[in-house]
């Protein structure tokens, strides 16, 4: 194969607009369980357990969804939406356990978040098999659809990028938006943060920092959640055995390379999106599979390596608090 | 009591409660969806220990586990998480396996070189988030962990490209030469052993390793040098100790230990190469690691706890029904309950509050003026 062709593929591959709407696609779960770690972690919670809070959040989305649809009467279009609900509502249970270990029982939270995300695979393997009595997958579920927003979808390349997407990928944006505004422009993002970088501080002007940082682990496991129903209620439209496949921890390293802000979590997940983009679309030229999958891990390195130094960490990062 | 039984027992009392505490929560969420817990545990201490074969498989399994319950260990006593050691693991394996095909010296030059390379493997697998962590910070959970995924796809490609055997259905490299293999104990101990056994030497040598690690990190300046960095980086700095030196030194000789369980995994048991030959032991090894309370001898009960659990899972399985997933469900479980010591302080402080206001009131009543 000549380079001219190979080059050829390349450059046809960029200048399509599908290449860019994969990647607002593919990166929309990780950005929104990116930006759930930033609120976490900017409360002074390490959270190495949105792995597992995804992995909750995919399952919860299929089993609410199929049950929604077979046993509660909903219809085919609203079953996604009972799904994303129970997503939502299963990370944040979830995420109480961070919580209730990382804050009120002061453990190691890198610890308990590896105790979870084991758990998180476990438990979700168990109830697939205890639920739909085979192992390893859900049946199919009822999903989103993208929905085109009129007009706006018309535009010319920009049209299809932004505005042909399942209502997930559009809560995305609107959530790294206002993510952004609520932690840095508002009195309770001020209070989140605080707690984060000097919570004995906090502590003495009456600011309750066991209350912050739960809150914070809560968003983490709302947001999180939310993640994981984008996987299994897109579309692949079933939740199957460990499906995020460390989706967590590239959104960790999105949220640092972001510099733990919801937009920079959100603009680095576009990377991460771009990436894997490209992945889906270079079978074209003759690259083993096996590399092509590798290079989300590999650009997370990469990543990782050029952001530490520059960006700077909540000061309280990972430790627990004691009120005495 | 001596102090010093009275010490163990008390170190020794959190992670076996909080073994007993998972078991009943597992038994309960059995019940919850309508299996039976009690056949479901009876089938999991049948399959894990009654009958040699079984006794035998739950030994197997234990091996890898002790050398990756070590490897997290010792980076944890420096402060360091390697949750990657799979991936370690999986390179260990594949190297000292691929190695293994192609030499057929003297078993006693074979053997001994193949594990070194295991470790040399496995080191080098942890060798960039060693150095990343080092030089620019990089959390070490998550460049592991990176690249535990990228050496799982690595692996996959050489076997399925490179080192495939054209006569294997599945993939698979070629069979490791005889003068590559570990011996097994019926072969080495004969008197031991009414007929074969798959038991090999890797059982020796990891206990062996167990003793050599717990030497190394509380006899030699080296484990000196990396409990200081461990317990308090700054402190350890000031004294002179380079924290950077000895965080990619410690996460080498973890890596070293996750690369060498691979090897003898391969050396011992499966005698080639396969796609995905692990069966998680890397990860399993975090929860030894912190069952054992990063101890290193403490790992050797811990990874037979673990052992015995995947073994008997499968029982649990055929008995019962009950999906083998639950053993995760413990191990979470069991990691939560032992990292959160405050429960169990929590608990003692309660006890030690009413003990002094039972005696305050004692000494009110007697009018002394007492301790209290």
């Amino acid at each position: 194969m000549d380079i001219g062709h190979v080059l050829g593929v390349i450059m046809g591959i960029l200048s399509d607009p599908s290449t860019y709407q994969a990647m607002i696609r593919i990166s929309t779960p990780l950005a929104l369980a990116a930006i759930g770690g930033t609120f976490c972690e900017r409360t002074g919670v390490v959270n190495i357990a949105l792995e597992g809070i995804m992995l909750v959040g995919a399952f919860a989305g299929a089993v609410f969804s199929y049950y929604a649809q077979a046993s509660w009467g909903f219809s085919e279009g609203m079953a996604p939406w009972v799904g994303l609900i129970g997503a939502v509502s299963m990370g944040m249970l979830f995420s109480l356990l961070h919580g209730v270990g990382s804050i009120h029982l002061r453990a190691d939270q890198v610890v308990i978040g590896a105790a979870l995300n084991i758990l998180a695979l476990g438990g979700t393997g168990f109830l697939t098999q205890a639920i739909f009595g085979v192992a390893g997958a859900s049946p199919r579920v009822g999903s989103f659809d993208p929905v085109p927003i009129p007009g706006l979808v018309k535009i010319p390349f920009l049209g299809q990028v932004l505005f042909n997407h399942t209502p997930i990928v559009y809560m995305a944006i609107v959530i790294a938006i206002a993510g952004q505004f609520i932690l840095f422009r508002t009195p309770i993002g001020l209070r989140l943060r605080s707690v984060g970088e000097h919570p004995k501080a906090a502590d003495t002007v009456g600011i309750s920092v066991y209350k912050m940082r739960y809150v914070g682990v809560l968003i983490s496991g709302a947001l999180g959640g939310l993640a994981g129903a984008n996987l299994s209620l897109e579309a692949v439209s079933q939740f199957s055995e460990n499906m995020t496949r460390g989706r967590g921890f590239i959104a960790l390293a999105a949220n640092i390379f972001g510099k733990w802000t919801p937009l920079g979590s959100w603009l680095s997940s576009l990377l991460f999106g771009f990436a894997e983009s490209l992945k889906l679309r270079t079978q074209v030229i003759d690259i083993p599979p096996e590399f092509i999958l590798m290079l989300p891990y590999v650009l997370t390195i990469v990543v990782l390596a050029g952001a530490m130094g520059r960006a700077i960490p909540p000061d309280a990062i990972g430790k627990p608090y004691s009120k005495q | 009591m001596t102090s010093g039984a009275k010490k163990l027992g008390v170190a020794l009392a959190q992670p076996l409660g909080s073994v007993i505490v998972a078991l009943i929560i597992g038994g309960i969420v059995m019940a919850a969806f309508g299996f039976d817990p009690f056949s479901g545990y009876a089938g999991l201490f049948r399959y894990a220990f009654l009958s040699e074969f079984n006794m035998s498989v739950t030994i197997l399994n234990s091996v890898p586990l002790v050398f990756t319950g070590l490897a997290v260990a010792f980076a944890f006593r420096c402060g360091l998480f390697n949750i990657g050691a799979e991936g370690q693991f999986i390179i260990g394996g594949l190297v000292g396996g691929w190695l293994g095909t192609l030499i057929a010296w003297p078993m006693v030059i074979t053997v001994p070189l193949l594990l070194t390379v295991g470790v040399l493997a496995g080191a080098l697998w942890a060798l960039l988030p060693g150095v990343l962590k080092a030089t620019t910070g990089a959390h070490e959970v998550i460049t592991t962990m990176m690249m535990s995924w990228i050496g799982l796809y690595l692996s996959s490609y050489l076997v399925k490209n490179v080192l495939m055997d054209p006569r294997s259905t599945i993939p698979a490299s070629n069979a490791i030469t005889d003068q590559a293999h570990l011996l097994t104990l019926d072969k080495v101990l004969p008197f031991l052993f009414r007929g074969s056994t798959r038991l090999h030497l890797g059982v020796f040598l990891a206990v062996l390793m167990a003793v050599f690690i717990w030497y190394l990190l509380t006899r030699t300046t080296l484990g000196f040098e990396v409990r200081a960095v461990g317990s308090n980086p700054f402190a350890a700095e000031a004294g002179g100790v380079s924290v950077s030196r000895n965080t990619i030194l410690a996460l080498l000789i973890s890596g070293g230990l996750a690369g060498l369980a691979g090897t003898v995994e391969i050396m011992g048991l499966h005698y080639r190469v396969y796609d995905r030959f692990s069966a998680g032991y890397g990860f399993t090894g975090i929860t030894v690691a912190l069952l054992a309370k990063n101890h290193p001898l403490g790992v050797i009960p811990a990874a037979l706890l673990f052992g015995a659990l995947t073994n008997g899972g499968a029982g649990m399985q055929l008995r019962a029904g009950i999906p083998i997933d639950i053993v995760d469900v413990l191990s979470g479980v069991i990691i939560f309950l032992v990292a959160a010591e405050e429960l169990v302080n929590a608990v003692g402080r309660r006890r030690e509050k009413r003990r002094t206001a039972a005696r305050a009131d004692a000494a009110l009543e007697t009018g002394g003026g007492g301790e209290a």
